[in-house]
């Protein structure tokens, strides 16, 4: 390890311990991109479980819900439900379902404001549960169902009334 | 790669010889991930539900790389990465972090750089994209800095941010060969 003093910060170079995990073979160019290959392989294989693992994430979500309602929005309630459709946001693309992923979005997007001491009305965040279920239970995978599709830009607007400038589309 | 010796040389990262901790509160989440880096090549993949545990299993094992997830209870990604940062002791202070969110707004990218993280990855993640973040960790580690307010990898300029004003020294803007 090499440290240096630079005017008011220390520059620090650590030993490179992760150099032993590179090996460089001649013949051909680049990064060796078939681990990428098998990766995909290995997740492609996994894909009929995927319904299941969103129906699993709406499941929580609808216990955040539940909880969000038993203690009258507490504080750790609310952070719950974020993470519930801040999981999904991150998950439902990887598992087929884009949309889901645009609904829990938005869902994140109120449950924000909740926190922040906005005033949401509970409907809309119920619409949003509903509109998840709905696609999930439809198996609307992709991004072309046209119902699905309706749901999300209605889910939008609705978002857009109650959250103004702060909503993101 | 501009150095003759190795021209048409092709760099494979050997995944097998890393140990990899990952920390991340969403068990589907978990599995998917553990399904990519064990397609990669990876076998040593510690797991934990979230950054309390992930800091427990830090100490524990001494993993090369950590993947850790933004939003989690008790302990977030941020927070872990601040105290690992900070650690004193025989600890790897300079472990590589990789950030996962479903963030994909600047502010929360400024955030984990500002906390000491190496790498960003917005979710959804790809195969593609987590090899890149863990490819660009092995083979172009970053000094670190270490300042009043701050300590971690160097921080990279980001977009936006105001160009270095002076007058520009350096004979070639190539980057410098791996």
């Amino acid at each position: 390890m090499k440290t240096e003093t630079a005017g008011d910060h220390e520059i620090v170079v650590p030993r490179d311990s992760l150099r032993n995990a590179v090996a460089i073979q001649r013949g051909d160019t680049g990064l060796d991109t078939r681990a990428i290959s098998r990766a995909e392989q290995a997740l492609a294989s996994r894909a009929d479980e995927f319904d299941e693992l969103m129906r699993t994430e709406v499941r929580k979500l609808e216990a955040s819900y539940a909880s969000l309602r038993e203690t009258g929005s507490s504080k750790s309630a609310l952070a719950a439900l974020f993470r519930a459709a801040h999981d999904i946001r991150g998950q439902a693309p990887l598992f087929g379902y884009p949309l889901a992923g645009e609904v829990a979005a938005g869902l994140g997007q109120l449950v924000q404001s909740l926190t922040e001491g906005g005033r949401v009305p509970m409907h809309v965040v119920r619409r949003h549960l509903d509109a998840l279920a709905a696609i999930v239970r439809e198996n609307a995978r992709g991004a072309t169902s046209p119902i699905a599709r309706d749901l999300v830009a209605c889910l939008a607007k609705l978002r857009q009334d109650v959250l103004g400038d702060r909503a993101e589309n | 790669l501009r150095d003759s010796r190795v021209k048409a040389a092709m760099i494979r990262i050997e995944f097998v010889k890393l140990r990899f901790l990952l920390v991340e509160d969403n068990a589907n989440m978990r599995s998917i991930l553990r399904t990519l880096l064990l397609g990669f090549g990876a076998r040593d993949i510690q797991e934990a539900e979230d950054g309390v545990a992930g800091l427990d299993l830090f100490v524990a094992h001494n993993p090369d790389i950590v993947i850790a997830d933004w939003a989690m209870p008790n302990m977030d990604g941020i927070e872990l990465t601040r105290r690992i940062r900070s650690a004193e002791g025989k600890l790897n202070v300079f472990v590589p972090i990789l950030i996962l969110t479903a963030h994909s707004e600047r502010r929360h990218v400024l955030e984990a750089r500002d906390a000491g993280a190496t790498e960003f990855l917005c979710k959804p993640i790809s195969a593609r994209g987590l090899y890149e973040r863990i490819a660009n960790i092995v083979l172009n580690p970053r000094p670190f800095v270490r300042t009043g307010a701050y300590f971690g990898p160097e921080r990279r300029r980001a977009a936006g941010e105001p160009e270095f004003p002076g007058e520009e020294r350096r004979v070639e803007n190539e980057a410098p060969p791996i």
